[in-house]
């Protein structure tokens, strides 16, 4: 399948670009879902898209400290100023979705995943 | 309060705040006028959800005979709308005391919710639970080592209250010798 970069991401699944305007030719390898920073200082990878509800300022050095390819504020939360200059000054593209958590980690799977094996999933087999 | 008068014991009025990161907080004031102003902050911040007594239990308020007043019909685990900073600045600016709680827990401490001590952010002192202590919790965190540390029990039923606990040398019991513990 095509890899997408964030750009194209952003148009598809209608997220709005709010930092790193210019960062968005990266290309994310895969996303995690989570709210705890301790979490995703502990297993998310480099290069993920890293979807969340928090809008503390730290999340912002904790994507650069992964160098993760961006975060996504799901549910229309508003990051403050504080935390958006911030991001601004790191280069840590900021997302965000005004669908709930699930909604757009289901839309980033459609997008990220691998295409299924041909004819080993969802195929009923009768004997 | 009133209770502690009448026994010659010094009461030290407070709560436990939850902020926006689910982060739990202590925050300890002067007196009950100061208590009141903040409860009015936290009624205003705190979402309209009504508690299930079923699932969370009663919340009650009971008097110095133990006889219920009234039943909160608010969530009180709910988190506030405002985060951790603002939450530390309003409880500083009313010249209470604010502790970022059991910081060594994996649940509901700045470190779980947060990974890591937000720059920047004002607090009197660093709460640590019973499950640890201040020597080995500055073993494992040493860039914490200058900070000012209580240990309090959290408690939640009678029984485990003074489970761990804090001394203080003040001269005099009062607030003023009180916040004196804080000062850097």
């Amino acid at each position: 399948m095509e890899k997408k970069n964030l750009k194209k991401l952003i148009e598809e699944l209608e997220f709005k670009c709010v930092t790193g305007v210019n960062l968005l030719d990266k290309e994310p390898k895969w996303a995690y879902v989570s709210d705890l920073l301790s979490d995703v200082m502990g297993k998310a990878q480099p290069q993920m898209i890293w979807v969340t509800s928090q809008i503390h300022k730290n999340i912002v050095a904790v994507a650069s400290l992964i160098d993760l390819s961006a975060i996504v504020i799901v549910n229309e939360r508003k990051p403050d100023e504080n935390m958006l200059k911030l991001a601004e000054e790191e280069g840590v593209v900021v997302l965000t979705s005004d669908k709930p958590a699930f909604e757009t980690a289901g839309m980033l799977y459609r997008d990220l995943a691998p295409q299924p094996p041909k004819g080993k999933r969802g195929v009923f087999k009768r004997t | 309060m009133e209770l502690g008068h009448k026994n010659n014991l010094f009461v030290i009025g407070g709560c436990e705040i939850n902020t926006q990161e689910e982060v739990h907080c202590l925050a300890y004031f002067r007196d009950l006028q100061l208590l009141n102003e903040f409860q009015q902050y936290l009624d205003e911040h705190l979402p309209d959800i009504k508690n299930d007594a079923s699932l969370f239990g009663h919340q009650v308020a009971v008097d110095e005979f133990d006889n219920i007043i009234y039943e909160e019909e608010k969530l009180l685990i709910a988190a506030l709308d405002v985060d951790l900073e603002t939450v530390a600045e309003k409880v500083l600016s009313m010249g209470g005391v604010f502790i970022p709680a059991h910081i060594d827990k994996s649940k509901n401490s700045i470190f779980s919710q947060l990974g890591f001590m937000p720059f920047g952010l004002k607090y009197s002192a660093l709460e640590v639970s019973w499950r640890t202590s201040v020597p080995k919790f500055i073993e494992k965190y040493p860039k914490l080592g200058n900070e000012k540390f209580i240990q309090s029990s959290d408690a939640h039923y009678l029984e485990d209250i003074g489970k761990v606990y804090t001394e203080f040398m003040m001269e005099k019991l009062d607030w003023e010798n009180f916040v004196k513990e804080f000062a850097p």
